[in-house]
């Protein structure tokens, strides 16, 4: 069990790296890329085009964050550190984040209604992070009282 | 209120160093200072009957609750 942990968190480190490269990919390519989208969908009107842009440009940012924050994350859990304070800030700014981006996509689904999905899909996320958030806290009490019994 | 650990004064009775009853004891120096600096969140029973012991006390001459500047969250 021991020596599967450090491949794990080598396999999720590798994740996020290709995470990290696909959103930098839809950074750059994000206009050619909603011209390819909406030839797909068979959407016309520059004005969803350019909803579906600045919502995306908007939503990248929060993903840039629950990037850093995820890489924080990892980093802490490489050295040992997983029951910390840090960790608890670390996931309550994913969580934050995951709420900014519904809420961004909430805005966007007036002019696109296909973001409704999104804001959804990252409200359930908001709650399941600041789930494992709020059970961290309580391992890292558990511990401290651990710590200190005698 | 909190518990104030009376371990100075029952090491001074005895004479014998902190570090020499924590050996006896079975604990490490860095808890027996734990203890001695009132940090201490709980106390098992095995290292309470081993303080006693080796400190031929009774628990209430090691423990005594007194007023504290604030409660400890327990």
């Amino acid at each position: 069990m021991k020596s599967k942990t450090p491949r794990s968190l080598i396999l999720t480190e590798i994740f996020l790296y290709i995470l990290a490269v696909c959103l930098l990919a839809l950074d750059v390519f994000l206009w050619p890329l909603s011209g390819w989208y909406m030839q797909l969908r068979q959407i016309t009107g520059a004005t969803t085009r350019i909803v579906l842009v600045v919502v995306l440009y908007a939503c990248s940012l929060p993903g840039w964050m629950i990037l850093f924050e995820l890489f924080r994350l990892i980093r802490n859990m490489k050295r040992g550190s997983v029951f910390v304070d840090q960790n608890v800030g670390i996931l309550r700014i994913v969580s934050y984040s995951c709420l900014l981006v519904g809420i961004i996509t909430f805005a966007g689904g007036f002019f696109y209604q296909p973001f409704f999905f999104v804001t959804v899909a990252a409200l359930f996320l908001t709650l399941i992070v600041r789930v494992v958030k709020n059970v961290l806290q309580q391992a890292i009490d558990m511990k401290d009282e651990l710590d200190f019994t005698v | 209120m909190q518990i104030h650990v009376n371990i100075d004064a029952l090491l001074a009775r005895e004479r014998i160093s902190a570090g020499e009853l924590a050996a006896r004891v079975g604990i490490t120096p860095a808890n027996l200072s734990i203890l001695k600096n009132d940090k201490a969140r709980a106390i098992r029973f095995s290292t309470l009957i081993a303080l006693c012991r080796e400190l031929h006390c009774q628990p209430g001459d090691l423990l005594t609750c007194e007023e504290g500047p604030e409660d400890k969250q327990i």
